[in-house]
């Protein structure tokens, strides 16, 4: 314990709090520009880092990680854009409430959220690691199916009202995400010639056409309507109410976020929406959420900031990354003469306690630009939206054009926002899409793989004992989730009784 | 029972189930290993089913519903839509012209066109706009980020 | 209109005779190059072990040729993306390119049009052989006794790799045909989640290169029984290669520097003159070690004749493993 605290002694200097300082604003700008993603910002600096202190090059990577998990949630609230893709459960609660004029509010939870999501990754990550990383090197092919599994059963959790239109989507999503080179011979299918989808719908460009060109799209048909939102924060922390509202949700979610992201190959974006089902499922008003409930924007934001402390674990106990982000902060401290792993903790403890610290000073950080910019980042609504429409769809084709430099990418952006206006215009979720891109490859490549390994053995379905578990929650779940269905529908005809009717798709109301 | 909204429900299931068939039949030209298990185009086609299972219980919870839904039409003849159509037509135009034209310029035509079919009708504003932010947008990539964004024929200048 | 051209023509004309009296720091006498930030194209994305070698010798050079050298990473397609824009730059030298292995192994696929016949290669830079990686309570300790167990063990024992025609997938198929083995091979999206499966006890072995096990080689989790190359590796120099073990196999990833065909001989001149300097720089040299990066250059000629024989090699073994007709 008295290594940790001589590291806050040496983290504590001006020139590490800066680094560390300029990290997470910087992380927090490029978490909210749709397009580009904290993997993309730490993998440019850290060629700048060669020549840096250990400690200062790792306190501004993680604080790019730190700040980038915050950051995306920024747009996900003002424009329904998630400025990285774990922030795209966010978008789903945090946009209804930006336009009610509550942006504030949203901003407030999402930075506390944040914050304490970090704290808690980091603090598991500080005190169960070794515990946590041989329980994470059990996963193997078998498990991260069903895992995906798991993944997939939250689709009807975020469907909406309709959920056959939520599984037409997600089964729309999975179709897509088969597009690309055969995980396992290698043979192209759907390509139809392009190679630019040889490795699959590039997942940036379509995010970000599905979700802010769609956006756009439908912000343009609207604007003679549209009113005028005044988005006022008068406070930076959250009020009382709200806080004591979402804090279980919060240390949920946090710890949701920080296992997750200590299985190496699953991130935040994960994380945001199981931990997004698992507090929509737990809550007493669940006919709120994906209307601006506040604790759809407290679990996501926990979620995927719990999951950098978390995918922290396996990369310094074993040497494993935990993520896209982690993978590239292995190649950092291999250039800094580090190995992790196992002997890192041994031969390096000082400089493992240096990271700890640097993460800690990080979360504070988050806290600060946070504060800072929150005024500012809330007039971004309240900009005439006839000119900050077109700034949009400019940022857009800039961020999907950014990621491979490739003009192809910006055309299916394009073809995006149409499909995702129609599913808009058709009454259909998009979120199920995103989820269904994430955790389709997941389950199919994996599963494959591992009867390939196994020979066509499907024994592990009760042999392994973390795959039944997972499987097992992943119908619970489904089951669970219908049951909520009627209980939503009926707090919805209750409400509507008593004169309290909500039109689910008047004018107003932001579409999910 | 005709409710509102009905034939809306239909065609996007109708056209979920055409789309999902046709998958079905590309997905079987796929090449076949007999020595792995589940081969290229298991999951394809049981995901196939299952978007037209789908399909299928919308459309019948649609029917049999007594509510309906409202949905907004998407007729051409509204200025609404005139609007949308536009935007997109400009925004593909703009996609194509990006690389020979150069990310500046054709952004500068770009933000005006569009703030004009927008509604905007302040001059001043919008050109300033739509001058300074390309111009802006594309230094802050090049040199924070090191991303060149297209240069087209501001090669020579911009190199 | 023509006055504005005849004036930009006198001025180039006198700026190239100053440069040609003035002689700057390493640009050539007889032309003005580089008078302006170069690119360099890397097929990979940002991070990865090609991306960040490309950049540490960037930076090597460009203090060197007193020019920026801005890095762009073209991914996709498997890196076609990439090498099919080098292809298609401008033949000005203002645009080069990293050089990897898939510029052999997409062709022999139909994946793409283009062979390592339509750009010119400068410089080969590195080699990464291929190493059988085990865990490190394995029971065999030698490259013999593995394969004695994969002999009584036919297509059982797995061995990861980083995907279907990847360079690790092909390398332990070389392997299988000089050695006499079968294995099970286990496609990965890349090498580094078959190394953390490894780690797991799931998989056997891979077949990756030892870069990629470094880490964990080093932190005593896994042990490398042989490597597919033609000297002993200086990270691990009490691994032996598959030739002194008795098995001629040498196989393993490349990357190297080209530019468009049609790029003015001088300015490639400049080029080769400028990043050998840069590889031979004590800092790069180090910094590529610490990776596990292989260094191994080839000056052009060598470099040309390398990836012909590299080109029909995979395409062979391509072929043996079923992988194309």
């Amino acid at each position: 314990m008295d290594g940790l605290l001589q590291s806050f002694a040496a983290v504590t200097q001006p020139d590490v709090i800066l680094a560390i300082f300029i990290g997470v604003a910087g992380g927090t700008v490029l978490g909210a520009l749709p397009g580009l993603t904290a993997t993309m910002g730490v993998a440019l600096l850290v060629p700048f880092t060669f020549g840096m202190d250990l400690i200062n090059s790792m306190g501004m990577l993680l604080g790019i990680f730190l700040g980038a998990m915050y950051g995306g949630s920024i747009p996900a609230i003002l424009i329904r854009t998630p400025g990285t893709p774990a922030a795209a459960a966010t978008a789903m609660d945090g946009y209804p409430m930006g336009q009610r004029g509550e942006a504030g509010r949203a901003l407030s939870m999402s930075l506390i959220s944040s914050v304490s999501g970090s704290f808690i990754g980091v603090a598991v990550m500080i005190f169960l690691s070794p515990q946590i990383s041989k329980f994470a090197l059990k996963f193997s092919s078998a498990e991260f199916f069903s895992l995906a599994v798991f993944g997939l059963s939250i689709i009807i959790a975020i469907s909406g009202n309709s959920i056959s239109k939520g599984l037409m989507a997600a089964f729309f999503g999975l179709l897509l995400s088969t597009i690309g080179s055969d995980p396992i011979n290698g043979l192209p299918r759907f390509i139809f010639g392009r190679m630019e989808l040889y490795e699959g719908p590039p997942f940036i460009p379509t995010l970000i056409g599905l979700f802010a060109v769609s956006e756009v799209l439908a912000g343009a048909e609207k604007i003679i309507s549209a009113k005028k939102i005044n988005a006022k924060v008068d406070r930076i922390l959250p009020a009382r109410k709200d806080f004591i509202k979402c804090f279980p949700t919060i240390i949920k979610s946090g710890l949701i976020g920080c296992f997750i992201g200590a299985i190496p190959g699953a991130g935040g974006d994960i994380a945001a929406f199981v931990a997004y089902g698992e507090a929509k499922r737990s809550s007493k008003t669940p006919e709120d959420f994906g209307h601006g409930a506040i604790e759809g924007v407290a679990a996501p934001e926990a979620a995927n900031n719990g999951c950098a402390g978390g995918a922290m674990i396996p990369l310094l106990s074993l040497g494993v990354p935990g993520d896209a982000v982690t993978a590239i902060l292995l190649g950092a401290l291999t250039m800094q003469g580090l190995q992790p792993g196992p002997l890192m903790y041994l031969e390096h403890l000082p400089d493992v306690h240096n990271i700890f610290a640097a993460m800690i000073v990080g979360c504070f950080c988050v806290f600060i630009v946070g504060a800072l910019g929150m005024k500012v980042f809330a007039r971004v609504i309240s900009i005439d939206k006839k000119l900050l429409l077109p700034c949009i769809m400019i940022l857009s084709l800039v961020g999907s054009y950014s990621m491979r430099n490739n003009i192809v990418d910006v055309y299916i952006t394009i073809i995006f926002g149409i499909i995702g206006y129609l599913f808009q215009k058709y009454h259909y979720p998009l979120s199920p899409i995103l989820l269904a891109l994430i955790l389709g490859p997941m389950a199919e490549r994996n599963l494959r793989r591992y009867l390939v390994i196994s020979s066509g053995n499907f024994d592990f379905i009760y042999t392994r004992p973390i795959c039944t578990v997972l499987l097992l929650a992943a119908v619970a779940s489904l089951i669970i989730s219908l049951l909520n269905q009627r209980k939503i529908t009926r707090n919805l005809a209750k409400a509507e009784a008593e004169g309290r009717y909500r039109d689910e798709f008047g004018s107003d109301e932001a579409p999910r | 029972m005709k409710q509102k909204g009905l034939r809306a429900n239909l065609i996007s299931g109708t056209a979920a189930i055409i789309f999902g068939i046709w998958v079905w039949f590309q997905a079987d030209k796929f090449p076949e290993d007999p020595t792995i298990t589940l081969n290229s185009d298991f999951f394809p086609k049981v995901l196939v089913l299952g978007l037209i299972a789908a399909s299928l219980s919308m459309m019948l919870i649609a029917y049999m519903s007594e509510k309906g839904e409202q949905f907004d039409s998407i007729s051409l003849r509204k200025p609404a839509m005139q609007r949308v159509v536009l935007i997109l037509a400009a925004t593909m135009i703009y996609a194509l012209v990006m690389k020979p034209l150069s990310f500046i310029l054709g952004g500068m035509l770009y933000l005006f066109a569009v703030t004009f079919v927008l509604g905007n009708r302040k001059w001043k504003q919008m050109l300033l706009v739509s001058v300074i932010a390309p111009i802006v947008v594309f230094y802050i990539f090049k040199n924070v980020l090191g991303i060149t964004l297209p240069m087209g024929i501001l090669k020579f200048i911009l190199r | 209109m023509k006055k504005f051209w005849s004036f930009l023509l006198v001025a180039v004309l006198c700026m190239s005779l100053l440069a040609g009296c003035g002689g700057g720091a390493a640009v050539d006498e007889e032309i003005d190059y580089p008078t302006a930030t170069i690119t360099a194209i890397c097929p990979w994305s940002a991070g990865g072990g090609t991306d960040t070698f490309l950049r540490a010798i960037c930076a090597a050079t460009e203090p060197i040729l007193g020019q920026t050298i801005t890095v762009s990473n073209t991914t996709g397609g498997g890196g076609a993306t990439g090498h099919g824009a080098i292809i298609a730059a401008e033949p000005d030298g203002y645009t080069i390119g990293m050089i990897t292995f898939e510029l052999n192994s997409l062709p022999p696929q139909g994946l793409v049009e283009f062979t390592y016949e339509d750009l010119d290669p400068l410089l080969r830079l590195n080699m990464d052989a291929a190493a059988i990686t085990v865990p490190i309570d394995a029971p065999y300790d030698t490259l013999e006794a593995f394969l004695e167990y994969c002999k009584a063990h036919p297509g059982e024992v797995t061995v990861g790799n980083a995907g279907p025609g990847s360079v690790w997938h092909l390398a332990a198929g070389v392997a299988e045909q000089e050695c006499g083995v079968t294995f099970n091979h286990i496609p990965y999206d890349g090498a580094a989640p078959a190394v953390t499966d490894l780690a797991g006890g799931h998989i056997d072995a891979v077949a990756v290169s030892s870069a990629e096990v470094l880490s964990q080689v080093k932190a005593g989790t896994m042990k490398i029984l042989a490597v597919m190359a033609e000297e002993r590796n200086p990270n691990f120099p009490e691994v032996p290669t598959f030739t002194e073990e008795g098995y001629n196999v040498v196989f393993g990833t490349w990357r190297g520097l080209a530019v468009p065909t049609g790029t003015p001989d001088e300015i490639k001149a400049i080029l080769v003159e400028a990043f050998t300097e840069a590889y031979e720089d004590a800092d790069f040299q180090e910094l590529a070690t610490s990776l596990g990066l292989g260094l191994a250059y080839q000056n052009t000629e060598d470099f040309k004749a390398f990836l012909a024989e590299n080109a029909a090699s995979v395409e062979n073994t391509m072929k043996t493993l079923g992988l194309i007709e």
